[in-house]
């Protein structure tokens, strides 16, 4: 279906500044928007935005391929999760 | 695991709750929030961040310029507010759905961040103060309002009785701002309640990185260096 108002396209569009400073809560590393998805650029989670509002859980986030849970995910990355 | 179900719960209470509070809980609060947020000085190009912005009630008081980021637990609460923003067209304030304890913003990236009435409802407050003293740059105000446990002997007692009736609703009445500033090293600039009875409090901090108490929690500590370089 491609007949989806423009207007949502444009709230799903997050906001350069705000985009700048947003980090994966995980890993904290940076993202980048594709359509719905905010991406993290160390590990790949995969951030939904839901009515333009993204969702930065990281029990909601989609696992890269390859990986079966959280927990493994934070096995293998746990050099780049901080804490 | 004990505080991803603490989270979980809070969260299912706050998305029940977000139908009818403002016309409730949230109208004891109202003014509080409106005195804070007058005594924080926006200018035009502060970032803001509002940890817990629940139905969106501080919107009514900040300015129309500089950038509001919102985030809540609960998807309820930021449904709410949401429409508050799009009624008003409050195109600088921007949602997020998010953990006040697991903030996904980088290092020094806000002017002022505000915690209204938040602190009393997570599963570990201390954790969620470190988190705001990384993401607020040095120097960025840190105001807190909430319900700390009271110095008064009799009153802390009541309170002590209440407590698990509060966590039921979804906040809790024992936590002793003390503890919170030997665990975090938080520099108070001034506190004040309404009235002298008032049970709540609004405690403002200056975000002094650099006096981060070395004894506090092992982040801090690791931060350090980083910090330094």
């Amino acid at each position: 279906m491609e007949s989806s108002p423009p207007s949502t396209v444009i709230s799903n569009t997050l906001d350069p500044d705000l985009l700048e400073i947003l980090r994966c809560p995980l890993t904290r590393s940076k993202l980048r928007q594709e359509g719905d998805s905010l991406i993290a650029e160390t590990g790949g989670l995969c951030y939904p935005v839901r009515d333009g509002i993204p969702v930065m859980l990281i029990e909601e986030a989609k696992l890269p391929e390859g990986v079966e849970s959280l927990d493994a995910f934070k096995i293998k990355f746990r050099e780049q999760i901080p804490q | 695991m004990r505080e991803v179900m603490q989270e979980a719960s809070t969260r299912k209470i706050y998305d029940i709750q977000s139908s009818f509070y403002d016309g409730t809980f949230g109208r004891l609060v109202r003014r509080r929030v409106e005195i804070a947020i007058s005594h924080m000085n926006i200018t035009q190009t502060d970032r803001v961040l509002d940890l817990g912005i629940g139905t969106g009630q501080s919107l009514n008081f900040y300015p129309t310029f500089g950038r509001i980021v919102g985030i809540d637990l609960s998807s309820g609460m930021l449904r709410q507010c949401s429409r508050k923003i799009d009624e008003r067209e409050l195109s600088h304030a921007t949602l997020l759905q998010a953990d006040a304890m697991r903030l996904p913003f980088a290092d020094d990236s806000f002017d002022h961040v505000f915690i209204s009435h938040v602190i009393s409802v997570v599963s570990d407050p201390i954790k969620l103060v470190i988190e705001a003293q990384r993401v607020a740059k040095p120097g960025a105000r840190i105001v807190l309002l909430n319900h700390f446990q009271s110095t008064n002997r009799f009153i802390a007692l009541v309170e002590k009785w209440l407590c698990p009736l509060c966590t039921k609703l979804g906040w809790r009445s024992d936590l002793p701002l003390q503890d919170l500033i030997r665990e975090t090293g938080l520099e108070i600039d001034y506190r004040y309640k309404l009235e002298s009875i008032d049970l709540w409090e609004t405690v403002v901090v200056r975000n002094n990185k650099s006096a981060v108490n070395p004894a506090g929690r092992r982040n801090i500590r690791k931060r350090l260096p980083v910090l330094a370089a």
